[in-house]
């Protein structure tokens, strides 16, 4: 158990290092000027002294070895660069957005688990029978839908249309607070909450109808149903629970896939999260703001990967213990 | 027909409906099994064994269907009772031991927690108590005490059969329905459990339904031997009778097919032609097709019960008088 | 007692089509047929087309008319052509992404399957990693960098969805590999290269095919979002940037969003789902273990399993 803690850690801590490694060598590889990259746009402006001067001030002037080291080193001090847009440093503006994400994505989250899981039993439940495979070919439909596009059909049919939600943002303008404030924050949530609710909860539900369909059919159920074990007591204490091993391993994993989904969320709701921040970066060119936040989100669905990996043990003695005892 | 019977089993009939047709897996099958009394069923795969015992438990799920019979246990028509009335049967007064029990376990279960389920879906006690009964149930059919809260994959076949005879006896039930126990382990693992059975039976008094297609084991275990071929009961008696002086050309058959290693050699015989489908019903004895004394009538009129000895009987028309 | 009524098998009429054996095969047809209709349309597009997608051929922002069934975009160019064009561009990207991505998988799938030792691992550890990669923002951070035309979009989105396949297909190439006849074939000296061709292609081919189909799909949805976030090539309108442009050019401040946002996105949708059905009915062909009773056990695939290695029939992204 513990070999496979410090492998899985191991395994991590490799993808975030080529994330940043990416991250340091795309501007240094991509065709065109560095300072481009490094600047933005002002970079065409400057003359050819103030080129060189900047150079020399962003190390770019050192051997890329040596830039490399000063990068991570940097990292290793959470000092991300400064936002060509914003002005200041990007890690206070990721540390300002961060928790719009975490609202939105925390929510959605518990929703498209709890709704895809519910959804996924009664279809297994009522398996072959016409709304089980209606419900899967809801479900089917839902997943090929491009996220920002269910994105815009919401807002067009809710806020357009119906002008029952307001268009954009996270908080309204003018003063308000307290109590109507939290409101005003709830109702900008819903839209987008329910959007990626819908483009994730697909998943969850295919894994769980297909978990417990199997699972039905195993014989301990059987078993279960012929010592007289109460129903319930059978679909929860059994069905369930050994469906629950590739659920909350799928719930995890859904969880690292948002993260990345809710950029493409925020920007059609103009949501002030993590994900715009990538958005309005490659917009006004602001790379340091988009190498940050594409960071940031990387580590995020580390983790998020990493605790669906530890899960498992814990979920499934097969794992935990493996056996010694051929059969 | 004495009504002091623990088990009494008259005209069953169960079918399932297919894409096909109406297949009768059980038809019109009447046997009984008395207190303390091991009765054997015998018949190769399909005869129709496994579906008598499920529809004793009404464990017959669509397209399955009981369609005639009744069953009484402990003087007590099961069949009266409403559906949700029999979980408090089953597991309690009549156990059952599945096939392909070492299946039966669920992997995120220890063996304890497995047994102590089944004892605390039927007894309100503290869930302690639950854990020591069966922690002892567990070792009093063998299993050592380090390996009780083992899990289902750490432990080996023979082991977990062990357990799943553990879970059926959790609630000292009257009757246990063992269905092919002993199948898909090896020789000596077979003769373990079988002892085991025989064991418990004589230390509890227990009454068992042995089921399995190998017409030996079942002998060595049971008092009575039923043997069934395409849903119907084709021959019933005495173990020892039944095999060694088998009436039905059926069992006779069975009994040729099985080589011993004592007795003079010879040929290792089998019965020609497959097994039949079951499918609709078939007018006459269904052992016709394969059966080397088949005459005429046999083709035409379903054989009745006849006797053919002390308390033995075959459904042959070759005992007709 | 004996029985009463035999039930007589139910008269059927004689079928025109064979007869598709399990829902998975019909939805397979209805894909196809869906997919067809789009090839079609995409290759004709010059003829079904009524203007020059390029051209300003009305005023803007119109609503639907006879002229401009639906209705003209912000600079009066005809929405219906933008999307029968923008046909052309978008299953062209990703197609030739899923080519990309399938000829690279099934490389590292099978090379690593087949040979396992050292370069297996080194192989599967590259895949995880890129496994583990959040894939949107990584295919956004590549497509700023990389350029924004097509054949960067192709190539940014072939890096993103290359790892999934190979997996899947290494999984296959393992089991393949014991397999008696392969085995005895080694046994008697077989040249990898020969056994490779003669044995254990033909029985991962069902399931590259299969694969294939999944990366198509995946790669118009990841084409859409690119392009929507003004990261494809602008100047090749494919459906996503058709979206962009709605939503940057204030489609949403009127009623247009619903002639100029609706049609183009649901065409994404009832491409990719029927990528979806198609590839689902291969899958189920492809892989009896689909159809089987018991959940994989991670044993079969070398470690905790990750989204992408479950075999869940018909789930489309990663």
């Amino acid at each position: 158990m513990a070999s496979f803690v410090i492998r899985k850690a191991i395994q991590y801590v490799l993808v975030f290092a080529v994330a940043v490694t990416v991250n340091f060598a795309l501007p240094r590889v991509a065709p065109g000027d560095p300072l481009d990259y490094l600047l933005g746009e002002q970079s065409h402006q400057l003359g050819a002294e103030q080129r060189a001067q900047i150079l020399r001030q962003f190390g770019l002037d050192k051997p890329t070895g040596e830039q490399f080291r000063d990068y991570v080193g940097n990292l290793a001090r959470a000092d991300l660069g400064i936002s060509v847009r914003y002005g200041e440093p990007v890690r206070s503006v990721l540390r300002d957005r961060l928790p719009w994400t975490l609202a939105l994505v925390g929510t959605s989250i518990i929703l498209a688990s709890l709704l895809g899981t519910a959804l996924g039993v009664w279809a297994a439940w009522r398996r072959g029978r016409r709304s089980d495979i209606a419900s899967m070919a809801l479900v089917m439909f839902l997943d090929s839908t491009p996220i920002f596009w269910l994105g815009m059909l919401l807002l067009g049919v809710f806020s357009v249309e119906l002008g029952w939600l307001p268009l954009f943002g996270a908080v309204p303008l003018g003063d308000q607070a307290g109590l109507a404030l939290t409101g005003e924050v709830v109702k900008r949530l819903i839209l987008p909450v329910s959007t990626l609710t819908l483009a994730t909860m697909g998943g969850v539900f295919l894994v769980a109808r297909y978990a417990v369909v199997g699972t039905l059919r195993e014989d301990f159920l059987f078993m279960a149903e012929a010592s007289g074990l109460p129903t319930r007591r059978i679909v929860f204490g059994h069905a369930l629970r050994n469906s629950l091993l590739p659920i909350s391993t799928v719930i995890m994993l859904n969880l690292g896939f948002m993260l990345g989904g809710a950029t493409v969320v925020e920007t059609v709701f103009s949501y002030p999260g993590l994900g715009r921040l990538v958005y309005e970066g490659v917009l006004a060119r602001d790379y340091p703001l988009l190498q940050g936040s594409f960071l940031l989100i990387a580590v995020g669905v580390i983790l998020c990967n990493l605790v669906s990996d530890l899960l498992y043990p814990l979920l499934d003695p097969r794992v935990r213990r493996p056996a010694q005892v051929a059969d | 027909m004495t009504s002091t019977r623990l088990l009494e089993v008259d005209g069953l009939s169960t079918v399932y409906q297919t894409e096909r047709g109406t297949v009768w897996a059980v038809q019109d099958v009447s046997f009984g099994i008395e207190k303390g009394e091991v009765l054997g069923i015998v018949g190769e795969s399909g005869c129709g064994k496994t579906t008598v015992a499920m529809s004793l438990l009404r464990l017959i799920k669509p397209p399955g269907k009981i369609v005639a019979g009744s069953v009484r246990f402990d003087g007590e028509n099961l069949f009266a009772r409403r559906r949700a009335t029999m979980r408090a049967v089953r597991g309690d007064r009549i156990a059952m031991v599945p096939q392909a029990a070492m299946h039966a376990l669920d992997p995120v279960c220890s063996a304890a927690t497995s047994v102590a389920e089944v004892i605390l879906a039927h007894r309100d006690v503290p869930r302690k108590q639950a854990k020591a009964s069966a922690s002892s149930l567990l070792q009093s059919v063998g299993i050592p005490e380090e390996r009780i809260g083992s899990y289902p994959h750490e432990l080996s076949g023979g082991m977990r059969q062990r357990v799943v005879i553990a879970m059926a006896l959790a609630n000292d039930p009257s009757l246990v329905v063992a269905d092919e126990p002993v199948t898909g382990l090896d020789v000596i693992v077979q003769a373990q459990v079988l002892s085991l059975l025989s064991d418990l039976r004589k230390r509890l008094g227990l009454a068992m339904m042995f089921i399995s297609h190998d017409i030996r084991a079942v002998s060595k275990i049971s008092d009575r031997v039923m043997v069934m071929y395409g849903g119907r009961v084709v021959e019933e008696g005495p173990a020892a009778e039944v095999v060694h002086a088998p009436k039905h050309p059926y069992t006779q058959g069975l009994l040729a097919a099985m080589p011993t290693m004592d007795g003079p050699r010879g040929d290792v015989h089998s019965i020609p032609g497959e097994v039949v489908s079951g499918l609709g019903d078939v007018a006459g004895c269904p052992f016709e097709p394969r059966c080397p004394s088949a005459m005429d009538v046999c083709s035409q009129v379903h054989p009745s019960a006849r006797s053919v000895g002390n308390g033995h009987g075959a459904a042959c028309h070759l005992y007709e008088e | 007692m004996t029985a009463t009524t035999i039930t007589a098998p139910r008269r059927r009429r004689l079928p025109q089509w064979p007869r598709a054996h399990s829902a998975g095969e019909r939805l397979g047809r209805i894909g196809a047929v869906i997919l067809g209709l789009f090839v079609v349309v995409a290759v004709f597009a010059p003829v079904l087309a009524p203007y020059d997608p390029k051209a300003q051929v009305g005023l803007p922002y119109q609503s639907p008319s006879g002229s401009h069934l639906l209705g003209t975009n912000d600079i009066g160019q005809d929405i219906l052509s933008e999307l029968i064009y923008g046909a052309r561009v978008s299953l062209a990207i990703g197609f030739l992404a899923a080519l990309l991505a399938i000829v690279v998988g099934t490389l590292v799938g099978v090379v690593s399957g087949y040979f396992g030792g050292l370069v297996d691992t080194l192989l599967m550890r590259f895949v995880d990693i890129t496994l583990a990669l959040p894939f949107l923002p990584l295919l956004i951070v590549l497509a700023v960098f990389l350029g924004r035309n097509i054949r960067t979009t192709v190539l940014v989105i072939s890096v993103v969805i290359w790892a999934r396949p190979a997996r899947i297909l290494r999984s296959q190439v393992l089991s393949a590999r014991e397999r008696g006849f392969v085995q005895a074939a080694r046994a008697m000296g077989g040249r990898p290269a020969h056994l490779l061709r003669r044995h254990v292609l033909p029985a991962v081919s069902p399931l590259i095919i299969a694969q294939f189909v999944r990366a198509a799909n995946i790669a118009i949805l990841l084409e859409a979002s690119l392009s929507f976030l003004g990261l494809g090539d602008v100047t090749a309108k494919s459906w996503g940037t058709t979206l962009y442009y709605a939503s940057a050019r204030g489609a949403f401040l009127t009623r247009a969003w619903l002639w100029w946002v609706l049609p183009t996105g649901l065409a994404i949708s009832v491409v990719v789902v029927a990528f979806a059905f198609i590839g689902y009915s291969l899958e189920e062909r492809a892989d009896p273990r689909l159809r089987a009773r018991r959940l994989p056990t991670l044993a079969q695939f070398g470690g905790a399993p990750t989204l992408a290695m479950t075999p869940i029939p018909g789930k489309v992204l990663p």
